[in-house]
């Protein structure tokens, strides 16, 4: 790129493009996907299941790509995303479209030659699904969008498990429903001590349009509906004794901090502490739910639990 | 610019080519050898080959269509 002064622009740093993946988020994205892919019930090539994680990585990755690219100038607008590598102008903005459609065209095609084309056109329905459907759809028009477009942070799961059975049952479902109706209080949680942000750029986020109270009666009204979703694994026998009391005492926590956010409202220069708390609990929530799930299969198979 | 400031901007621009072309490398080394491991995952043993063929025969015989 030649600038005004006939200098020739810094090329853009491979940090960020891997900025542009959202790093912190795949981390969930994988780690979810290695655990449906291990509760599964069958076995896998390790280099199998490894190109299965490692494309669900990178299909999540082009995704946000595609997502950073049409959201720029959003990002632009808000504290928490300003510095991303497109609004702080680091970065060209075709540059982040053709790594984002590269890297999701490149995941669907090796996941498709080298797991299975079930799991394949899942990966690119949760593509689609992020980066169109809630990224350019849903997310500008309606204060309902993370609750649908909550389910494109629920693919890897059931893509984890599809890439071993080769086959949709109801335990990945069950998988799906799990993270599909985590996401509303995560996300909410979140959006309540940043609303200004989303209200700046005019992005119709639950707590900017209808407001503290609704959102936060939205916040345990979704909480209570998580919890027996929660311990559904258990109920039609796809998780043991293990699972059960894990996403019995989770789901517990999970309610005992979405009460007082459920049930309070914030006054002026609000520290938003008990907000905070039930969002960083979320994350440590699915994380935890995920890992007991493995945990309780790990133990099944070794028969130290039914 | 000064030249000093050029010389700068320059070097900073070879190194991040330096840099990209390095991880672009290490991306392209990593696929091949991913899709080399993985041609020999899934090619069929010849114990693969016999007993597909097994079955072949048997569906054959037994008047069904292989499926």
């Amino acid at each position: 790129m030649i600038t005004a002064d006939h200098s020739v622009a810094l090329p853009t740093h491979w940090r960020d493009f891997l900025a542009l993946t959202k790093p912190r988020v795949m981390t969930l994205v994988v780690f979810t996907g290695l655990c449906g892919l291990l509760a599964a019930p069958g076995s896998i090539h390790p280099v199998i299941a490894f190109t299965a994680i490692l494309c669900i990585a990178v299909g999540a990755g082009g995704a946000a790509a595609l997502n950073q690219w049409y959201e720029a100038e959003i990002d632009g607008g808000m504290k928490r995303t300003a510095n991303r590598p497109l609004p702080a102008g680091r970065m060209e903005r075709g540059s982040a479209r053709d790594f984002g459609i590269a890297l999701s065209a490149g995941s669907v095609m090796v996941m498709g030659l080298g797991v299975g084309w079930l799991a394949a056109i899942l990966l690119i329905i949760s593509i689609v699904y992020y980066a169109v459907v809630y990224t350019m759809w849903l997310k500008p028009r309606t204060p309902q969008n993370i609750v649908v477009g909550g389910g494109a942070g629920a693919f890897p799961p059931l893509i984890g498990w599809v890439a071993v059975t080769g086959e949709i049952t109801l335990m990945p479902v069950v998988l799906f429903a799990i993270i599909f109706l985590w996401t509303p209080p995560h996300f909410w949680a979140l959006a309540l001590f940043v609303k200004t942000d989303y209200a700046n750029v005019g992005i119709p986020m639950m707590p900017v349009v209808a407001g503290e109270k609704a959102t936060r009666r939205q916040i345990l009204a979704y909480t209570v509906i998580l919890a027996p979703v929660a311990m559904a694994p258990w109920f039609i026998g796809g998780a043991g004794a293990i699972y059960a009391i894990g996403a019995g005492v989770l789901s517990l926590a999970f309610f005992a901090l979405a009460v007082p956010v459920g049930t309070r409202f914030s006054g002026p220069d609000d520290a938003m502490k008990p907000e905070k708390r039930l969002f960083a609990f979320s994350i440590l929530y699915l994380f935890a739910l995920f890992g007991v799930l493995v945990a309780d299969r790990l133990a099944a198979n070794y028969g130290w639990i039914a | 610019m000064t030249p000093d400031e050029k010389r700068r901007h320059s070097d900073e621009v070879h190194a991040r080519q330096k840099g990209r072309n390095k991880v672009l490398g290490f991306v392209l080394v990593g696929l091949v050898v991913l899709f080399f491991v993985l041609t020999f995952v899934r090619f069929p043993t010849p114990e693969d080959r016999a007993a597909a063929a097994a079955e072949q025969d048997a569906a054959q015989n037994s008047g069904q269509p292989f499926g």
